[in-house]
């Protein structure tokens, strides 16, 4: 996804000055940034279904399958908006060559969830510890998410 | 133990991250890859729900 949204990117990277498409982003973050910080609220675009079991039994790429849709969140609810700030990074400012980056963070972020779970405890504990967490959690991915890009645009990647 | 527990603790994954980014940031143009990693890895781990 990462990768098709920076190719895409190039056309807007190449034609749409820098600074009217970090502006632009800037417009994007500062909404986002306010949905989750809980200022305001709306809904974001959503594949709203979740993976059905029977995928994974399905002939020899089922594993496959159902890994890459749970894991790329292209089935999925999306309960943040930060995934799609994130792609209209890639498309606005993110360099062809870092987009690669951007997803694998995606990845290591996505797979870093089932990991704590299942390494805090076999009984369902974890639901518990994230429910009370999570607002604060939700709050602090958004100053890293919208930070780090706030950074990475005004220097490393201009 | 607690400290074991509090590695595994979400808020924890979150403070790393942002002690990442805060770091990349004193990293000038060097840190734009780290600075990738680090804003995917945020909206990864927000589009995650309990599991």
């Amino acid at each position: 996804m990462a990768c098709i949204a920076g190719v895409l990117g190039a056309l807007p990277q190449a034609l749409v000055p820098a600074p009217v498409r970090a502006a632009l982003l800037g417009l994007v973050a500062f909404v986002v940034l306010g949905r989750e910080l809980g200022l305001w609220r709306f809904a974001v675009p959503e594949n709203a279904r979740l993976v059905p079991e029977d995928v994974q039994h399905r002939a020899h790429w089922g594993a496959l399958q159902f890994g890459f849709e749970m894991g790329t969140g292209m089935r999925t609810y999306s309960p943040s908006a930060l995934p799609h700030l994130v792609l209209a990074a890639v498309v606005l400012v993110v360099p062809l060559p870092v987009a690669p980056l951007v997803a694998a963070g995606f990845a290591i972020g996505r797979f870093m969830m089932p990991v704590l779970s299942n390494a805090w405890s076999d009984d369902g504990g974890w639901t518990q510890v994230w429910a009370a967490a999570e607002p604060v959690v939700r709050r602090v991915l958004a100053c890293v998410c919208v930070g780090a890009l706030a950074i990475a645009t005004s220097g490393a990647w201009s | 133990m607690a400290a074991t527990r509090w590695a595994l603790h979400p808020l924890a994954f979150t403070l790393a991250l942002l002690g990442l980014v805060a770091a990349a940031a004193v990293g000038g143009a060097a840190a734009g890859p780290l600075l990738a990693v680090a804003a995917g890895c945020a909206a990864g781990f927000a589009n995650s729900g309990s599991t």
